[in-house]
C-alpha cells in the first residue's frame, strides 16, 4: 500500500505570523464570559481554565494574546526554570475550548484556536511542552497508535462481541481511540445502529490509527502528520464512500485537520454519527421508537465551535487586509438536536449555556491528563447546570472524550445526572 | 527567607491559598499593559482576595513593606489606570463578584467590585431595573466604573454614574473600613449618601489612590415602557451643539449624543479618509423613554418642534432616518460589539486610547477645530477626528471626547497616536475642559494648571489618608 497523497506545503505558520492578529487584541476581556444582551441579557461563565485559576494570565483569548507576545518578544525570561513552569502552566491548562473565540469581535477571533496551538508547539520547541502527562500519552500514541497504553492489536477487541471483523464496505466506522478502548459501549452502540440500519460497514481493522488530535492539541506537528498520512492512505485506498466517527474530536481531525495542515484529502465523506443518522432521518430511514426520559444536550467543543468556518479578508478587497467578516457556516449545533428530538418520548431541556455559548466538558486540550483538578471541577459545573433544569435525566452528548469526563464528574458529585452519547440512546430507539 | 518569599507566603496566608497569589512574572505581565499606548509595567504580585478583611490585611502589610498597591477589576479602562507605576501588589478583585442586594422597594443596589456589567445588567433586567450602562466591555466593572465617574446611557438626565452613589464600604489605605453615606449610620440601609457629608467624595475619581471601595450602593431607575430614538444630522458642530443645547434643556433624552463623521463609521478609519462630500459632518441620537404613550408622544413632538424651530432660523439640523438594527445600539447596552471597542479600534489595530473629557458644550467647537487641526494637519501620520459629544444634565458638564485607534505592533504609528492625544488634551485643557480617568500624563497637565490650593488639598488628604503613599503611586502625579 502506497500513499497516493502527495503532501503539500506546511500550512501551519508561526507565532510571528500569528501575532498580526493576536497583536490586535484590544484587551477589552469580551472573551471572559458569554455574553448577550437579548434581551433578556444573559450572562455566563465561559472560560474554564479562567473560571479555575482567575489570574487574568489564564482568563480567555486576552490572556492569551498577553502570552504570546511575552513568548515572541521575550517579555519574560524563558531560560529561568521557574518562569518555563509558570509558562507550561498558563498555556497548556487551557481546553482550547474556543468559548473565548466565540465572544471575540474582533480581527483575532478566527485566529484564537489556531493560535493557542502553535503557542504550545513553540514551547514544545524550546523544551517548554508538552506537559509530562502529556508526553506520556504521546510515547504512547507513537509506539501503540493509542494514547491509553493499550496493544494495538486489542483496538478492536470490543467488536468481538458485535460481530467479526470486516474491513470493507461502502461505510467504515472510524471508532477511535477512546470508544475503543474505554467507551466501548458507544462503539458498540454506533456497530449496531450501522447494522440496524443496513449499512455495508466495515472498520479498518489494525489499520486504524490514533487520529492524531491528543498530538495536535498539545502542539505537536511531525507525530500527528505521520498518523494522519496513514490514515488518508489506508482510507483512500479502499474505496470507501463515507467515513462515519462517533467521537467529536476524531471527527474534527478527519474533517477539517487533515486537509487544512497537511492538504491530506479524503476521497469519503466524512460524517459524524449526528449528520450521518440525520440524513437518514431526512430520507424517512430512521424508525425510532420510545425512550421515555428528560434529557439536556451538551455541545461539544470539537464538534461545535471549533467547526464553524470564518470568513476572512485576508487580502482586503472586501474590507481590509486580515478583517474578520463572519461566520459563513456553523458548526453542527442542530444536527444532533434534531436527531435528539426526534426519538419519541425524548423530553428535551436546553442547558443555559448552549450552541456557541456552550460550555467545555473540561477534558479537553489534554487537560484531562494534565491538569485532572481543573477537568473535573470544570465537568462538575456542568453537571450542576443541568442538574439546575428540573428532572433531567440524563445528558446526552456526542463525543466519548466528553462522556467520560462528565461522567466522572457526575459520580464524583453523586449526581443523578447519567450522562451518554447520543449514539446509545439512538441504538436503544432504534428498532431492530 | 528573602523579602520576595516573605511577602509570597504572607500574603498567601491572608487569602488563605497559594492559588489566589503570584509573583511569577508570566502572571505578572498580563497586568502590565492594556488597550492603551502606556508601557508595559509590571507589578511584583498579584493577589485575589475574597473579602475587606482580607483586604485590610494585604493593606497593613503593604504598608509595613512601603510597597505600592493597585486595585484592579477588570483592567478595562481607558486610561491605563491600572498599569502599576511603581511595581508592587496588584490587588485583583474579580473573585469579589457579589451582588449583595437588589431593592427593589426603594430602588437601589449594592454590588462588590468585581460585579460585571453583564452580571449586573442580567440581574436587573429580570426585575425591571436599569443603570447607565457604558459603551464599555460587559466584563468591565460596574463599580470601578461608578467610582471613577463613569458615563452610561442615562447620564443626558441623570448624570454620571458616580452621581447614581448611594453609599460605600471603604478600606482606607492604612487597613480601617469605613461606611459612607447612610449604611455609615446603619450598616443595611443604602439609599443615600446625603444629608452627610459627601466623604464618598474622597474615593471618587481618585483612581484607586486614596483606598478600596469594597462596596457600593447605587440607584437603580424601572426601564420604562416606551422608547423612542430619535436621529438628527447637521453639517457642523455649531449647529450641532445649538439643537442639544436647545434640546437638552427640557432634560428629556436619557442619552443626547452626537458623533463626527469618522466616528460614524464602523470601525473609525485608520488612517485618516477624507470625509465625502455632501456627508453631514455631524450625526447624533437621543433616547427618549417614557411610562406612558402620551408621555413618549409629547416628548417626540418636542424633538420634532425643536429641529422645525432651528431649521427656520438657519441651522442645517435636520431629522434623519437611520435603520431600526443601528438604533439598537444606542439602547441595547452593555453590548460586546461596541464593548469591545471593535467598531473603533478594529480597523487601527488593538489600541485605542482617548482624550475623553468633561466640557461645556459652549466650548466644543473652538476644541474640536483645534483636535482636528493637530489630527489632520500637524500629526506625522494623519488621524480620523473622531469625536463625540453628550449632554449630561442639561450642558453644562457636556462630554467631548477624541475616540483615537492605533496599531499595537507598530511603534511609530503607536507614538504617532499617543502624541495626537497628549496634544489634543493639552489644548483640551487650556480651554477649560477636564479630562476624565486620567492617565498619568494627562494629570501632569491638569496639575500645571491646577489653583495651587487645590494641589494642597489633594496632597494633604493623601497624607492623611495614605501616609506611606503607597495607594496606586503616580497617578494623579500630585505624590
Amino acid at each position: 500500500m502506497g500513499r497516493k497523497v502527495i503532501q503539500m506545503a506546511d500550512n501551519f505558520k508561526d507565532l510571528k505570523w500569528y501575532s498580526q492578529f493576536f497583536r490586535k487584541c484590544s484587551k477589552c476581556g469580551t472573551c471572559k464570559s458569554a455574553y448577550s444582551y437579548g434581551p433578556p441579557p444573559t450572562n455566563a461563565s465561559i472560560c474554564p481554565q479562567g473560571d479555575y485559576f482567575k489570574l487574568d494570565s489564564y482568563y480567555g483569548s486576552r490572556a492569551k494574546s498577553f502570552l504570546g507576545q511575552a513568548i515572541l518578544e521575550n517579555r519574560v525570561d524563558l531560560t529561568d526554570p521557574a518562569v518555563q513552569e509558570d509558562m507550561q502552566k498558563a498555556v497548556f491548562s487551557c481546553t482550547v475550548c474556543g468559548g473565548c473565540q466565540t465572544q471575540c469581535q474582533l480581527d483575532y477571533k478566527p485566529w484564537i484556536i489556531d493560535y493557542i496551538e502553535e503557542m504550545r508547539h513553540n514551547l514544545v520547541n524550546r523544551g517548554i511542552g508538552p506537559t509530562k502527562a502529556e508526553k506520556i500519552y504521546q510515547d504512547k500514541v507513537i509506539k501503540d497508535h493509542n494514547p491509553y497504553g493499550e496493544t494495538h492489536s486489542s483496538r478492536f477487541n470490543w467488536l468481538k462481541d458485535v460481530r467479526d471483523l470486516k474491513t470493507d464496505g461502502n461505510t467504515v466506522y472510524f471508532a477511535g481511540c477512546t470508544a475503543s478502548y474505554r467507551r466501548t459501549e458507544i462503539a458498540k452502540s454506533t456497530a449496531s445502529v450501522l447494522t440496524k440500519l443496513g449499512e455495508d460497514w466495515g472498520v479498518m481493522g489494525e489499520n486504524e490509527y490514533c487520529c492524531g488530535s491528543p498530538l495536535l492539541r498539545a502542539g505537536l506537528r511531525e507525530e500527528p502528520q505521520k498518523l494522519a498520512e496513514h490514515n488518508v492512505d489506508y482510507l483512500n485506498d479502499h474505496g470507501f464512500k463515507t467515513i462515519v466517527t462517533a467521537c467529536a474530536g476524531c471527527y474534527k481531525v478527519l474533517a477539517k485537520e487533515y486537509e487544512k495542515w497537511w492538504g491530506l484529502k479524503l476521497k469519503a465523506k466524512v460524517l459524524h454519527t449526528a449528520e450521518y443518522l440525520e440524513e437518514k432521518m431526512k430520507k424517512g430511514e430512521l424508525k425510532l421508537s420510545n425512550v421515555p426520559a428528560t434529557v439536556t444536550y451538551h455541545d461539544p467543543c470539537h464538534m461545535g465551535r471549533h467547526m464553524n468556518h470564518y470568513e476572512v479578508d485576508m487580502d482586503g478587497k472586501k474590507q481590509w487586509k486580515g478583517s474578520y467578516i463572519q461566520i459563513d457556516k456553523p458548526g453542527l449545533y442542530e444536527t444532533p438536536r434534531n436527531v435528539l428530538k426526534a426519538i419519541p418520548g425524548i423530553q428535551f431541556k436546553e442547558m443555559y449555556r448552549n450552541r456557541d455559548n456552550s460550555y467545555c466538558c473540561g477534558a479537553g486540550g489534554g487537560i484531562k491528563a494534565s491538569y485532572p483538578d481543573v477537568a473535573l471541577e470544570t465537568a462538575k459545573t456542568r453537571i450542576k447546570e443541568a442538574e439546575g433544569l428540573d428532572s433531567v435525566q440524563k445528558m446526552v452528548t456526542p463525543c466519548p472524550f466528553c462522556v467520560t469526563n462528565l461522567g466522572d464528574a457526575s459520580r464524583a458529585l453523586g449526581s443523578k445526572v447519567e450522562v451518554v452519547d447520543l449514539i446509545q440512546l439512538v441504538d436503544q430507539a432504534l428498532k431492530k | 527567607m528573602d523579602k520576595k518569599e516573605r511577602i509570597y507566603k504572607t500574603l498567601s496566608q491572608i487569602v488563605g491559598d497559594e492559588k489566589w497569589v503570584s509573583n511569577s512574572p508570566v502572571d505578572c505581565w498580563a497586568y502590565s499593559y492594556d488597550m492603551t499606548y502606556k508601557r508595559p509595567q509590571m507589578p511584583n504580585y498579584v493577589v485575589l482576595p475574597k473579602t475587606p478583611e482580607e483586604i485590610q490585611s494585604i493593606l497593613r502589610l503593604a504598608n509595613a513593606e512601603k510597597m505600592p498597591v493597585v486595585p484592579f477589576t477588570a483592567g478595562t479602562n481607558i486610561g491605563g489606570l491600572c498599569v502599576p507605576e511603581q511595581g508592587g501588589i496588584l490587588m485583583d478583585l474579580k473573585r469579589m463578584d457579589e451582588i449583595i442586594e437588589i431593592n427593589e422597594e426603594v430602588r437601589f443596589a449594592v454590588i462588590e467590585p468585581g460585579v460585571s456589567q453583564a452580571q449586573f445588567a442580567q440581574e436587573l433586567f429580570k426585575r425591571g431595573y436599569r443603570f447607565g450602562w457604558p459603551v464599555g466591555p460587559p466584563s468591565a466593572s460596574v463599580l470601578a466604573c461608578a467610582i471613577h465617574h463613569g458615563i452610561g446611557g442615562m447620564s443626558g438626565r441623570y448624570g454620571l454614574n458616580s452621581n447614581h452613589i448611594t453609599g460605600m464600604e471603604v478600606v482606607r489605605p492604612t487597613g480601617e473600613i469605613l461606611m459612607c453615606g447612610s449604611p455609615a449610620i446603619r450598616r443595611d440601609s443604602w439609599q443615600s449618601c446625603m444629608p452627610l457629608p459627601r466623604f464618598d467624595g474622597l474615593f471618587t475619581g481618585t483612581l484607586g489612590t486614596t483606598g478600596v471601595v469594597t462596596k457600593l450602593g447605587v440607584f437603580i431607575p424601572p426601564v420604562p415602557d416606551y422608547v423612542h430614538i430619535g436621529t438628527f444630522a447637521a453639517e457642523n458642530l455649531t449647529d450641532m451643539e445649538m439643537f442639544m443645547r436647545t434640546f437638552s434643556k427640557y432634560e428629556y433624552a436619557d442619552d443626547l449624543t452626537a458623533i463626527s463623521w469618522w466616528l460614524s463609521q464602523v470601525p473609525i478609519p485608520y488612517p485618516y479618509v477624507e470625509k465625502p462630500k455632501g456627508a453631514p459632518e455631524w450625526t447624533g441620537y437621543c433616547t427618549l423613554y417614557a411610562f406612558t404613550e402620551k408621555e413618549l408622544e409629547n416628548k417626540v413632538d418636542v424633538f420634532n418642534k425643536v429641529i422645525k424651530d432651528l431649521g427656520k432660523k438657519g441651522n442645517t439640523i435636520k431629522a434623519t432616518d437611520v435603520p431600526e438594527e443601528s438604533k439598537k445600539g444606542r439602547t441595547q447596552l452593555p453590548s460586546q460589539i461596541v464593548g469591545s471597542t471593535k467598531n473603533y479600534c478594529k480597523m487601527g489595530g488593538g489600541g485605542i486610547a482617548w482624550p475623553g473629557t468633561f466640557t461645556p458644550s459652549n466650548r466644543w467647537v473652538a476644541v474640536y477645530n483645534l483636535w482636528k487641526e493637530i489630527y489632520t494637519k500637524k500629526a506625522k501620520i494623519a488621524l480620523s477626528p473622531s469625536t463625540r459629544v453628550t449632554m449630561y444634565r442639561g450642558c453644562h458638564y457636556g462630554m467631548l471626547r477624541l475616540m483615537t485607534p492605533f496599531p499595537r505592533d507598530r511603534p511609530e504609528e503607536e507614538a504617532n497616536a499617543a502624541w495626537c492625544i497628549r496634544e489634543a488634551a493639552k489644548v483640551l485643557i487650556d480651554a477649560g475642559g477636564i479630562p476624565y480617568k486620567p492617565p498619568t500624563d494627562f494629570a501632569r497637565e491638569i496639575n500645571k494648571r491646577a489653583d495651587p490650593g487645590w494641589i494642597d488639598l489633594i496632597c494633604d488628604i493623601k497624607d492623611m489618608l495614605d501616609p506611606n503613599g503607597i495607594m496606586n503611586p503616580g497617578k494623579w502625579g500630585v505624590r
